[in-house]
């Protein structure tokens, strides 16, 4: 005859599973409730990865810091300069059809300076940033890199937005590879509100109206 | 500033506070502290073994509170983008450790250290309750080899995150506690797996049998089921 097991054993370890469970889901609900962790990464809602470097301004090369721009604790409403981001290559054939076709002097006339043509809000401002980097080697005919070749080319375009010299493709660590042209829009405390990765048929010039602000 | 004092984070004392009476529990204190209000709630108080139990559980959850509290801070740097959230000293610096995006996670997985020492302390409070309520039990011993091996595996974590303290060169006072707890935990695993089976194991055990004998009573509302006479024999 089966006889019914009545030891206590198994009901010693399910009554701590029990009492182990209320308080890790406790602690983890209040965790949970108090916090709002943003990750660093290449996505929408991420804190941009570091960056820096040596830009270009027009007349010299300077350093630059990327992180050095934002403001961690800003937020909607307040002052601020978002940035756009753009990865490119002076080589590659779409970034030249960009530099030409959508960085136009009306589109920078558009937004950046002190008296940008489209309206924003008191504080905000706009700041484009490209990023020069290398998808093939200066071994490969046709290829050339090197930072006059940054200047020719911005100086080529009449661009009067910085360039930084990344050719050396250090971002890869923390940018990851992808490749060009590549456009983050960077919101004021450095979070991406826009990346080209992620939504392909939506231009940045599109993504610019509908993120940035507008003033009356 | 009173010198050493530089390290001390008031935001400490309740972890401290909590480890401090579980050390206490593994004394003789520990039977003054054990007082009557608490001896007739959980009867296995009454012995030195119960005693140990409460101890290694309140140890246990003083790590537990303390890796929560990393893990509170670690998503509060990222929140925030890094910031200063213990006393801004030289060497004792939360924030430089514990927002370090190089050192803050665990390689491969890349969970924060946070959460793997709320995995570890859940786990060692859960073998040390199941324990407490059933010490004669069979599987007393595999647990606490379970408690005892992990313990060892914990030594290790806690000499890479050493190393990373050293790397990074700040100390981490909040992650330090947790260390302490740790260590705490795995000598008291190690002193129940000495005293298991010998007559201080076995009493306690027998007053625990005792007492589940007791809420099963009180469970039945005093109702003692009759036996057959088959069962009597």
């Amino acid at each position: 005859m089966i006889r019914r097991n009545i030891g206590d054993e198994a009901g010693a370890r399910s009554d701590g599973v029990m009492i182990v469970s209320i308080i890790f889901i406790t602690a983890f609900t209040y965790i949970a409730l108090t916090t709002n962790p943003v990750y660093t990464g290449v996505g929408v809602g991420d804190r941009a990865p570091e960056l820096n470097g040596q830009i270009y301004d027009g007349t010299t090369w300077v350093d630059f810091n990327l992180k050095d721009q934002f403001n961690d604790t800003w937020s909607e409403g307040e002052p601020g300069t978002y940035y756009l981001v753009e990865f490119m290559d002076t080589n590659c054939g779409i970034c030249v059809s960009a530099a030409e076709k959508k960085f136009t002097p009306q589109e920078q006339a558009a937004w950046l300076g002190d008296n940008p043509q489209r309206p924003m809000p008191e504080g905000i401002s706009v700041e484009f940033l490209a990023v020069s980097i290398s998808l093939w080697d200066e071994s490969v005919s046709g290829k050339s890199y090197g930072r006059t070749v940054v200047e020719d080319f911005r100086e080529a375009y009449s661009h009067n937005f910085p360039y930084m010299d990344m050719q050396d493709n250090s971002h890869q660590d923390d940018w990851g590879n992808f490749g060009t042209p590549t456009y983050f829009l960077i919101d004021p405390s450095g979070i991406i509100q826009y990346t080209n990765l992620e939504t392909p048929g939506y231009d940045f010039r599109d993504a610019l109206d509908d993120i940035v602000p507008r003033g009356a | 500033m009173v010198a050493g004092l530089e390290c001390f984070d008031t935001n400490l004392l309740p972890h401290l506070a909590l480890f401090a009476l579980g050390v206490a529990m593994f004394t003789p204190l520990g039977e003054s502290l054990a007082i009557p209000a608490l001896r007739s709630k959980w009867k296995s108080l009454e012995t030195k073994l119960g005693q140990m139990f409460a101890g290694m559980f309140l140890i246990c959850l003083s790590g537990f509170t303390v890796s929560a509290h990393t893990l509170w801070m670690h998503n509060k740097s990222q929140e925030m983008g890094g910031g200063a959230f213990c006393s801004a000293g030289t060497v004792c610096d939360c924030a430089s450790v514990i927002g370090n995006n190089d050192w803050n996670t665990m390689p491969v997985l890349g969970i924060p250290w946070g959460l793997l020492g709320m995995l570890a302390f859940a786990l060692f409070m859960w073998l040390i309750i199941s324990m407490a309520k059933e010490p004669a039990a069979s599987w007393v011993l595999n647990h606490i080899k379970v408690g005892t091996n992990f313990g060892i595996i914990g030594l290790g974590v806690i000499l890479y995150l050493m190393y990373a303290e050293y790397e990074i060169g700040k100390i981490c006072q909040f992650c330090t506690t947790a260390h302490i707890a740790h260590v705490g935990a795995t000598i008291g695993f190690f002193k129940l797996s000495k005293i298991y089976g010998t007559s201080e194991w076995n009493s306690g055990a027998a007053t625990q049998k005792v007492d589940v004998m007791a809420k099963e009573r009180r469970k039945r509302g005093g109702y003692v089921a009759p036996k057959t006479s088959s069962e009597e024999e």
